[in-house]
């Protein structure tokens, strides 16, 4: 279906690791983009936010191992 | 059992507190070789294992510059033992040779407990450790204020980050249902034929057709 045209074009994209700014607009595709662009916006962050997490834990660990027996 | 109280001992041990201080610098620089070596060590230790399995383990850092396998394996001869020695005896030299006491108080005798208390603070030094019965009167000493500043500081960074984490799990599928509405919204129009957008337009000239 050609309504669903721009979509397609927006969410490849955004997959295409491109932000889909260009199709923001005062219309249901250009609200479409700002989402889109709001949720690669949170894939990134969640993605940075896990990988940072078990790599903060681990060195943090190590810090406060040492601390700890430095005491 | 006599007993002799000394109240203040005439010699000073500037010898012994002057070694004292040259074992803990060394043990300093022992620990920042050892965990300095242990940076390396990890890695080379992932590469000698493979180099075990017969794998090659050349890495070709740009063209024309490459780390060989005699070179992985010499680094990881040398990072592994000085990581466990040097971080090992490193902490060992910085935190000296601790002596215990055991300290027998009396519940609710809190002169006693305030003359230990002085003495852990103030006299004794950090070379003895004091053990004592637990109870609300008394609290462990010795955590130093930075010490404490350092665990409050990861445990904000902690909740902050775990709280961060919370909520982008919580906008990713409202942020997708969102998705949903929208193209939902478009399409009921262009299926019901009240949508104006070139793109429905065409929709409905190609299903009149």
């Amino acid at each position: 279906m050609r309504v669903l045209n721009p979509y397609v074009e927006i969410v490849a994209t955004t997959f295409d690791g491109r932000l889909p700014v260009d199709a923001i607009a005062f219309s249901l595709p250009g609200m479409f983009a700002i989402l889109a662009v709001g949720l690669a916006g949170v894939v990134i962050a969640l993605g940075t936010a896990l990988t940072a997490a078990p790599l903060a834990w681990v060195l943090t660990a190590v810090f406060l191992f040492f601390v700890t027996l430095m005491r | 059992m006599p007993v002799k109280i000394v109240l203040d001992h005439p010699r000073r041990y500037t010898f012994r507190r002057l070694w004292r201080r040259i074992l803990m610098v060394m043990g300093a620089v022992l620990l920042v070789v050892g965990i300095a070596a242990s940076i390396v060590a990890v890695p080379a230790n992932v590469l000698a294992a493979a180099w075990f399995l017969d794998e090659d383990i050349d890495i070709e850092f740009e063209p024309g510059r490459t780390l060989s396998a005699d070179e992985v394996l010499l680094a990881w001869a040398v990072s592994t033992p000085l990581a466990f020695f040097g971080v090992r005896r490193g902490l060992r030299l910085v935190r000296g040779r601790r002596s215990l006491v055991l300290f027998l108080r009396r519940f609710g005798y809190d002169d006693a407990t305030s003359a230990v208390t002085f003495a852990v603070t103030r006299t004794i030094g950090s070379t003895w450790r004091l053990v004592t019965l637990d109870d609300a009167e008394i609290a462990a000493l010795g955590v130093a204020t930075s010490t404490r500043g350092i665990f409050r500081a990861i445990q904000l960074l902690s909740n902050a980050g775990r709280t961060l984490i919370e909520l982008l799990l919580r906008v990713f599928p409202t942020a997708q249902l969102g998705l949903w509405i929208i193209v939902g919204a478009d399409l009921v129009p262009a299926h019901l034929g009240t949508c104006n957008r070139p793109g429905c337009l065409d929709a409905r000239a190609q299903s009149l057709r």
